[in-house]
């Protein structure tokens, strides 16, 4: 199946790109297809979204299909859904 | 016809100009603001217009004062926004400006929390004085508060916030807004409030650091009911510190979004209300 990848901030200039579809697999969770991007572009990227242990950072927000989802609870993801994903910045 | 001269409804007659209610309500009157917009010539009137009529340095009885407080508000805003409730989490540079602008408009009830105390190291850019150092920000910000506009009603908790108490905090406000410092209260604001209130607002900011321009700070709509106020990248870190300028416009493009939301226009179509 295919689902969207919007990204913001930060993530466009380590992606190279404002969004992107991607093919995965039936029973991917948002946190899987966060991880498989990590992996594909590595780097400043990778860095953004996973932390030193190769989980998701907690800085990191994730909107499936316009909503906010708890990160911490596996998401499982739908043909055509889109996630978005945002890094907090510090500051305040 | 009928207009509202100092928030009282009179009958006039057509063809009263501004000058002639001058002289009929309040002949001392140095300051004549008409529809939220101060005049200095006679104008014609139309049936349901506004008038505020002011004698410079005069304190107004506090019947008085709360619709002179709104005098130079848009038409409309301040009956819309007085039933309203707004949550801020955070109470640092972003926060508290953001609660003195929504006061100054009037806000029926703002619901603030934060567990810190006043330190000098805020005073660059947050909303407080040097004699209220050491104190809660909730009890400082909340004195200040009242000495702007007393007619808000203001609730604290100086607590932390945390995924297990922001529902509970928050659950009954028409919108909140996200005024923390690190990116991980950010985010857990984010996922505990929209999570459990998906219907709400939440005005988030984020990218907001040093002095680079101004006109970098936006507003984006990243998701439904959620907004995202900065440019989204420059962090605070060694080197780009966090200073009055750009945190102030970034806490008051928070404040016109909360506005706008609570005014039902679109917080991110530009060019229009």
């Amino acid at each position: 199946m295919k689902v969207t990848l919007e990204y913001f901030g930060q993530l466009r200039p380590a992606a190279g790109v404002n969004a992107e579809s991607m093919e995965v697999t039936d029973g991917t969770t948002a946190q899987d297809a966060l991880k498989q991007v990590a992996l594909k572009y590595g780097g400043v990227f990778s860095r953004i979204v996973l932390d030193d242990n190769g989980g998701i950072r907690p800085s990191l927000m994730v909107i499936v299909n316009e909503r906010a989802i708890d990160k911490s609870t596996p998401h499982l993801l739908a043909n055509g859904d889109a996630v978005g994903l945002l890094a907090a910045m510090a500051g305040g | 016809m009928k207009i509202t001269v100092n928030e009282r409804r009179v009958e006039v007659d057509p063809g009263t100009r501004l000058d002639d209610v001058r002289a009929r309500f309040k002949p001392d009157a140095d300051i004549a603001i008409y529809n939220g917009a101060a005049m200095r010539e006679d104008r014609s009137l139309s049936d349901g217009d506004r008038v505020v009529l002011i004698r410079r340095g005069e304190r107004p009885g506090s019947e008085e004062m709360e619709a002179l407080l709104a005098a130079r508000h848009s038409p409309g805003v301040h009956q819309r926004v007085k039933g309203a409730a707004v949550g801020i989490a955070g109470l640092g540079g972003l926060g508290s400006a953001v609660a003195i602008a929504l006061a100054r408009t009037g806000i029926g009830r703002l619901v603030l929390a934060d567990f810190d105390i006043v330190e000098p190291s805020n005073l660059n850019r947050q909303q407080y004085f040097v004699d209220q150092l050491g104190m809660p920000k909730t009890e400082a910000l909340q004195a200040n508060l009242a000495r702007i506009n007393p007619y808000v009603r203001v609730e604290v908790h100086a607590v932390r916030l945390d995924p297990s108490n922001v529902a509970a905090l928050f659950g009954d406000v028409d919108v909140l807004v996200e005024a923390f410092d690190t990116p991980e209260a950010k985010a857990m604001l984010m996922e505990s409030f929209l999570v459990r209130f998906p219907g709400k607002s939440l005005v988030m900011a984020t990218g907001l650091a040093g002095y680079e321009s101004s006109n970098s700070i936006r507003t984006t709509r990243v998701g439904k009911n959620l907004y995202v106020v900065g440019d989204l990248v420059t962090a605070a870190e060694p080197g780009r510190g966090l200073m009055a300028p750009r945190v102030g416009v970034a806490a008051h493009h928070q404040a016109n979004t909360v506005l706008r939301i609570l005014m039902g226009a679109d917080p991110v179509e530009e060019g229009t209300i």
